[in-house]
């Protein structure tokens, strides 16, 4: 598992603001690529779009947008940890060769899900065949950057991967900006999807360029699915989790519609976008720090069993892993209670400045409490599958997204005031049983650990 | 139900071998006993056949494998109430072989009719682990632990099969037999306590004894030189795997109504592993003396001289101290031959350095590799027969010479010198029927060697001698009829 961070920990080695920015920016890209992209491209565009497009078309931009990438990351979602965990695993014997196939495997596998997926979704429209095709391959584009996300924890070459990113994004608006001036929404779509497409393509260039070892067909990666089918769930969940409080709003009756599938809800959206963007700092932050100074103890631990060292010294071993992650965590406290307060006290400012309608408020402030509970219990739930506990780690997704469904659909019937409180309670439970889920896991590492090994003698070092 | 169930490790009927053809003659020669076999392996092996026939009176073959994997890696709390205490109390009264609770503990925890959790599950559960990690605690004050990882899998490989072994299913029979202790030794001491029938152990080598020498040999234990702590941690690992072997012997011992052996060199050291010499009788190993009748009669005289090693070619029968010893007899004797009879593919590198030491020493002309041969077609021609080996039980071989009266020169190692000279008064009183030399030492050896080739008088009468002692003790009747004996003063009343 070990993977940027320590990398991306030469930046902060030395008290030096610019590399202190740096590293800073790299772990944003990183950590937080997926969220950003899609709430600044669509920010930016329906900034800009909204001078052009009449309000139909702009909310078919909006929707278009959002349900390609809420689609797209929770199918991403099941492939995501086994795949990973294969990668790792391979990185660990420093064995790459099957990379590029691997990945090409998965793209063909993302390319036929993605097209009937979306075939299908958009048979429902009035569409062109034209504005369809288009359509479908936005999906697919953005698969493909999700899967490259994967492959980019191995690779090494960061500034690519931003310049990548920083062209596809520009390209984004700027296509989107004059095609849409010719063609008005189906130019829009069209030069946001060129946008993203040349992010896939360049990061799916980079990666070939980084991993041009040997190729050979190997499908062993597909025995990582069975083997922890716990793992497609964990990440099933968590994507679902994230985004059924949105589809509950969407279809829930409070919603409108915008044209045969696609609903919104404006308010709902907006509010729930922008208290995401509050938690990107402290992820980034958290990120670098878990795998610096969490993942130095953790992976001592492992070797400090290996190299035969006696109880005493491995429950000292624990308490460090343990000390670590409590500093991790207070760091993590400080930075985020510092922009969530700040948050919270210029709620209706920050609303009043991006010119949204006071009546936000609520489901703003909910949603900034909702999203600094949520990374608390992300932070928790990833240290754990680091100790092999995914089965732990898939119930609290799971119950996380059970009770972000109901709750939800509870507040969307108590009224606007009540509006995000049931994401809030549902980060709330679900940190709560993380933490205890946790707390039982490092009280019990060694009986864990040694306990769960097969009957046979394995390397421990392994467990990295 | 069968009459007798036999509990075999590692031998008949899927491994050639001493304790295997004892166990098929006594099965053949018993056809009115109905068998049930308790076969127990190291792991599952599809690949494997049958070594020897199977009677017909054997009625069920049942298998149960020492390293079958089933560990689930789900650990659990089972809360079981017991009180750890006597755990506690069991483990710190193995080292003085105090093994009383052994039937409290087998009902508890493994009997499959009575115990109160799945023994597998045990292994996994956090009681064992609380238990482990107290019992670690208690024998290591502060920092002075020793290696915690090789502390578990000790525990789990020394534990594992033991548990696996003591759940078994054991089927019922009127009689439990286990030809050695060890797990075999341990499973026939669980089905006494289980079905509270009679145990008949027989031991052909002494099991504790071989796998001390083997553990201390061993390097897969933990060993490491460099280190300072390396002195402590040998014996600490090597010393729980012998405590575990003197424990299941110790068990067999205490639980087994009769305990039989080969020789008196054995039963001593039965005794000394903590068996009740009460217990102890001897059943030597027996021989067709028919199927030599004729290699007696028809006795060919050769223009040379032969000698005969019998055996495979392995570093234990000490091949290259009989080949130094020939160099000696090639000085004092005149026109003779060597045979060293026996497959030499088991040890292709040990086989090397013998030719090796045969050309270095110029003895091409006297020693030939004969490798595997009907052993019968030489007797004829063979006039002295010789055992080098460092370590015996009681060897066929010097029985098979002495049926064709032909004597042997053989190093003081198990029953060897017992059957050249003799146990019982009365035996002794037949004669030598051969020499006893120590072993490891060539040139004793040799003049062994040399002074039976020189005096044909004295040859001969020690062949007639071991002819007598065999036809007197060691034929196959009798010690299928000592067995019948043992397994009818319980049989019978049950019957």
């Amino acid at each position: 598992m070990a993977g940027i961070g320590f990398r991306l920990t030469k930046y902060f080695e030395h008290d030096n603001l610019l590399g202190n920015i740096k590293g800073t920016i790299y772990s944003i890209i990183i950590s937080t690529g997926p969220w950003l992209i899609s709430v600044l491209s669509v920010a930016f565009v329906s900034y800009f779009a909204q001078r052009q497009l009449d309000n139909h078309d702009l909310y078919v931009l909006k929707a278009m947008i959002c349900y390609t990438y809420a689609g797209s990351l929770i199918i991403f979602g099941a492939v995501e940890m086994p795949v990973t965990r294969y990668l790792a695993d391979k990185l660990y014997i420093s064995d790459l060769t099957t990379f590029r196939n691997v990945f090409l495997t998965i793209l063909c596998g993302f390319v036929m899900v993605g097209s009937l997926v979306s075939g299908v979704f958009y048979s429902f429209f009035d569409y062109d065949i034209i504005l369809k095709l288009i359509a479908m391959g936005f999906f697919i584009s953005v698969l493909t950057i999700w899967l490259n996300m994967i492959f980019l924890s191995a690779a090494k070459n960061y500034h690519q991967i931003v310049i990548s990113f920083f062209i596809g994004g520009i390209l984004s608006i700027v296509g989107a900006l004059i095609l849409g001036n010719y063609y008005e929404l189906v130019g829009y779509i069209l030069g946001y999807t060129l946008g993203q497409l040349a992010i896939a393509l360049l990061l799916t260039r980079n990666l070939f360029a980084e991993f041009r070892d040997f190729d050979y067909v190997s499908l062993e990666f597909v025995s990582y699915f069975k083997k922890y089918k716990t793992m497609v769930f964990v990440g099933l969940f968590y994507y679902l989790g994230i985004w059924v409080d949105k589809f509950i709003f969407w279809f829930g009756g409070v919603g409108e519609k915008v044209e045969s599938l696609f609903y919104t809800n404006q308010y709902y959206d907006t509010a729930m976008f922008l208290a995401y963007l509050t938690i990107v700092p402290s992820f980034a932050v958290f990120l670098v720090q878990v795998e610096t100074n969490f993942y130095v103890k953790y992976a001592y631990y492992f070797r400090s069993i290996e190299s035969k060292n006696n109880l005493k010294f491995l429950n000292n071993s624990v308490n460090e892993i343990i000390g670590a992650l409590k500093s991790t965590t207070i760091s993590l406290l400080k930075i985020q209670t510092f922009v969530t307060v700040i948050v919270w006290y210029f709620a209706e400012q920050i609303l009043t400045f991006l010119h949204l309608p006071s009546m936000m408020e609520t489901m703003f402030k909910y949603g900034v409490i909702g999203a600094y509970l949520q990374i608390l219990f992300l932070v928790l739930n990833i240290v754990l599958l680091y100790f092999k506990q995914a089965k732990q780690a898939m119930m609290n997704y799971g119950i996380f997204f059970v009770l972000n469904a109901g709750l939800s659909f509870l507040t969307l019937k108590a009224g606007i005031q009540f509006y995000g409180m049931g994401y809030l309670i549902s980060c709330l439970i679900t940190l709560i049983i993380s933490f205890i889920a946790l707390n039982h896991t490092l009280g019990n590492l060694n009986y864990l650990t040694f306990m769960t090994q097969p009957l046979s003698r394995k390397n421990f070092g392994e467990e990295l | 139900m069968s009459d007798v169930c036999l509990i075999l490790e590692g031998t008949y009927p899927y491994v050639a071998g001493g304790v295997s053809t004892c166990v098929y003659q006594l099965i053949k020669e018993t056809p009115h006993i109905k068998y049930s076999i308790l076969y127990i392996g190291a792991t599952r092996d599809s690949q494997k056949e049958y070594k020897y026939p199977i009677p017909e009176n054997v009625r069920l073959i049942k298998e149960c494998y020492l390293f079958d994997y089933n560990l689930k890696g789900r650990t659990k709390e089972l809360g079981i109430d017991f009180d750890f205490k006597k755990l506690m109390k069991f483990h710190a009264g193995l080292k003085s072989g105090d093994v009383s609770q052994f039937k409290e503990f087998y009902t508890t925890f493994f009997d499959p009719d009575k115990r109160i959790c799945d023994p597998m599950e045990l292994m996994e559960s956090k009681e064992a682990w609380d238990f482990l990690v107290k019992y670690y605690e208690m024998q290591f004050k502060g920092n002075s632990g020793i290696s915690f990882i090789d502390y578990f899998y000790s525990w789990r490989f020394t534990h594992y099969p033991m548990f696996k072994i003591l759940s078994a299913d054991i089927p019922r029979a009127h009689l439990y037999h286990s030809l050695c202790t060890g797990y075999a030794g341990l499973l026939g001491a669980a089905a006494s306590v289980k079905y509270k029938r009679p145990f008949i152990l027989t031991e052909h080598g002494i099991y504790s004894h071989e796998r001390e020498i083997e553990i201390y040999q061993a390097d897969w234990i933990y060993n490491t030189d460099k280190d300072y702590r390396a002195k402590k941690n040998l014996s600490y690992f090597k010393e729980w795997w012998i405590k575990i072997f003197h424990f299941f012997s110790k068990v067999s011992y205490d639980q087994a109504d009769v305990i039989t052996t080969l020789y008196n060199g054995n039963k001593l050291k039965q005794v000394a592993y903590g068996a009740n010499e009460e217990k102890i009788e001897l059943i030597p190993n027996g021989i067709r003396l028919e199927n030599f009748a004729d290699l007696a009669a028809n006795k060919i005289e050769n223009e040379k001289l032969a000698v005969a090693l019998i055996g495979r070619v392995v570093p234990i029968k000490d091949i290259k101290t009989f080949i130094k010893s020939i160099a000696f007899v090639k000085n004092q004797v005149e026109n003779f031959v060597v045979y060293i009879m026996g497959p030499t593919d088991e040890d292709e590198d040990y086989y090397e350095d013998c030719k090796r030491l045969v050309s270095l020493l110029g003895l091409e002309e006297y020693i030939v590799f004969t490798g595997r041969v009907d052993i019968k077609e030489y007797f004829s021609k063979v006039d002295l027969l010789v055992l080098s080996s460092i370590s015996e039980g009681q060897p066929m071989v010097i029985l098979e010479g002495y049926a064709a009266k032909i004597p042997t020169v053989t190093t003081d190692v198990g029953g060897c010198s017992e059957l050249i000279n003799g146990s019982s008064k009365k035996d002794v009183e037949i004669g030598p029927g051969g020499l006893v030399v120590p072993f490891g030492k060539p040139e004793e050896l040799g003049k062994a060697i040399s002074r039976l080739l020189n005096n044909t008088e004295e040859r001969n009468q020690m062949g007639e001698n071991g002819f007598l002692r065999v036809k007197e003790y060691y034929q196959e009747n009798m010690t299928v009829t000592n067995y019948m004996n043992v397994y009818n003063r319980y049989l019978s009343s049950s019957m």
